[in-house]
C-alpha cells in the first residue's frame, strides 16, 4: 500500500463517507482509495470510529422533569401510547409525509373511480332509430317463425301424429267391445 | 383536547433533543433541565403561534435562545460548568453491554474522551454539530434554526468534525505515552 497526499476536498469526502452523508459515487472513490493507500484507510477507519460514538450521544429527558410539569398541570405525555397518540405523533413527527401520503392515497382513489367507470357511449338519434327498426325487424322475425311453428303445430302434427292415432286406438278398443258384447 | 393532545405529542418527540441540546450547550446538567422545562412551557404558551410543520425548528430556535442567552448570563461564572456528567457514559454502556470488560473500558474511555472534545468545540461549531449529529436536524432545518446561512451550517459542520477529531486523536496519542 502507498501513501496518498490528502488534499482539502478528499478529505472533506472522508469525513463524509465516515459520518454516513456522503453521496454514492464519494462512497466508491474512498473505497478504493481506502484499498491502495494506508493512510487513507486510516483517516477513514478513525472518523468512522468517532461517528460511530457521536450517533449514539443522545440523552433522555429525565421523568422528574415531565413529573414537575405535570404538578404544574400541564398535559404530559403517558408512558404507554395508544394507538391514537402513535398515529397523532405520526402526523406531527412528519407532516410533509403524511400530508404527501394524503394527497398520493386521494389522487390513486380518484383515478381508479374514474378510470373503473362502466363505458357509456352517446349514440346519435339517427343511430337509436336504426337499432329501434332493426330491433322491430328481428322481433317480427321471431313473431312469423313462431305463428309458422304454431300453424304447423296446429294443423300438422297434432293432427297427423297425436289425434288420428289417438282416435284410431279408441276406434280399435270400442270394436272390440262391441264385438265382445253378447248378442 | 386538541390543543393537549397536540402538546403531548410535541413534547413526547421534541423532550429528549431539546434536553440533549441543552445539556451538550450548557455542560450542565441542572442547567440543562432548567431549559429544557423552560421550553416544554414555552411550547405550551405558543401552540398557537406555530404550524404543525414548523414546529420542530420553532422548538429548537426557542431552545438555542434559551441556551445563548444563558451562556451569556452566566458567562462569569465559569466555575460552574463542571463538564458533562458522568451520568452519560452510564447511560451509553447500558444501551451497549458487552460482557468483555476491556470492550467496556474501551467504549468508556471513548465516550469520555468524545464528550470532552466535544466540550472544547467553539459555541458555533458544537450549536451545527449537535444539532445535526445528535439530533438528526437537516441543514434546512439548523439553518433556520440558528438564523444562519445554509453554507454556514456546512462549514461549521465540516470544521466541528475536524476540531473533535483532532481533539480526539490528542486523547490518543495521550493514552498511549
Amino acid at each position: 500500500m502507498k501513501s496518498f497526499e490528502l488534499k482539502n476536498d478528499l478529505k472533506k469526502k472522508i469525513i463524509a463517507v465516515a459520518y454516513g452523508d456522503a453521496g454514492i459515487l464519494d462512497k466508491i472513490y474512498v473505497h478504493l482509495l481506502a484499498r491502495k493507500h494506508t493512510n487513507i484507510k486510516l483517516e477513514l477507519e478513525e472518523y468512522k470510529q468517532t461517528a460511530q460514538f457521536v450517533h449514539s450521544l443522545e440523552a433522555e429527558c429525565p421523568d422528574e422533569l415531565l413529573s414537575n410539569l405535570k404538578l404544574n398541570k400541564y398535559p404530559v405525555p403517558k408512558t404507554k401510547n395508544s394507538i391514537l397518540t402513535d398515529f397523532f405523533s405520526i402526523i406531527i413527527n412528519k407532516p410533509a409525509a403524511s400530508v404527501s401520503i394524503t394527497v398520493i392515497l386521494f389522487i390513486t382513489v380518484t383515478l381508479s373511480i374514474i378510470l373503473n367507470r362502466p363505458f357509456q357511449k352517446q349514440y346519435t338519434e339517427t343511430e337509436i332509430m336504426q337499432a329501434n327498426e332493426q330491433a322491430r325487424y328481428a322481433l317480427g322475425l321471431v313473431g312469423s317463425i313462431m305463428n309458422e311453428t304454431k300453424e304447423k303445430l296446429e294443423k300438422e302434427v297434432i293432427k297427423e301424429y297425436v289425434v288420428k292415432p289417438i282416435s284410431g286406438g279408441i276406434e280399435i278398443v270400442n270394436r272390440l267391445l262391441i264385438k265382445g258384447e253378447p248378442k | 383536547m386538541l390543543k393537549e393532545q397536540r402538546y403531548r405529542n410535541l413534547i413526547q418527540t421534541y423532550k429528549n433533543k431539546i434536553y440533549s441540546y441543552s445539556r451538550y450547550m450548557l455542560k450542565n446538567k441542572m442547567d440543562a433541565d432548567d431549559i429544557t422545562q423552560e421550553v416544554m412551557i414555552r411550547i405550551w404558551n405558543n401552540m398557537d403561534r406555530f404550524s404543525l410543520f414548523a414546529a420542530k425548528t420553532w422548538i429548537m430556535k426557542t431552545t438555542n435562545n434559551l441556551c445563548i442567552d444563558y451562556l451569556r448570563r452566566n458567562s462569569a461564572q465559569k466555575k460552574r460548568e463542571t463538564g458533562i456528567d458522568d451520568e452519560f457514559e452510564e447511560c451509553y454502556a447500558a444501551h451497549n453491554s458487552s460482557d468483555n470488560p476491556h470492550n467496556l473500558v474501551h467504549i468508556n474511555m471513548m465516550m469520555t474522551n468524545v464528550k470532552r472534545a466535544l466540550e472544547k468545540l467553539p459555541e458555533e461549531f458544537r450549536s451545527v454539530f449537535i444539532l445535526y449529529q445528535i439530533n438528526g436536524l437537516k441543514y434546512r432545518e439548523i439553518s433556520k434554526s440558528l438564523d444562519i446561512p445554509l453554507n454556514t451550517v456546512k462549514v461549521n459542520l465540516l470544521r466541528a468534525r475536524k476540531y473533535l477529531q483532532k481533539e480526539l486523536k490528542g486523547y490518543r496519542t495521550d493514552e498511549v505515552i
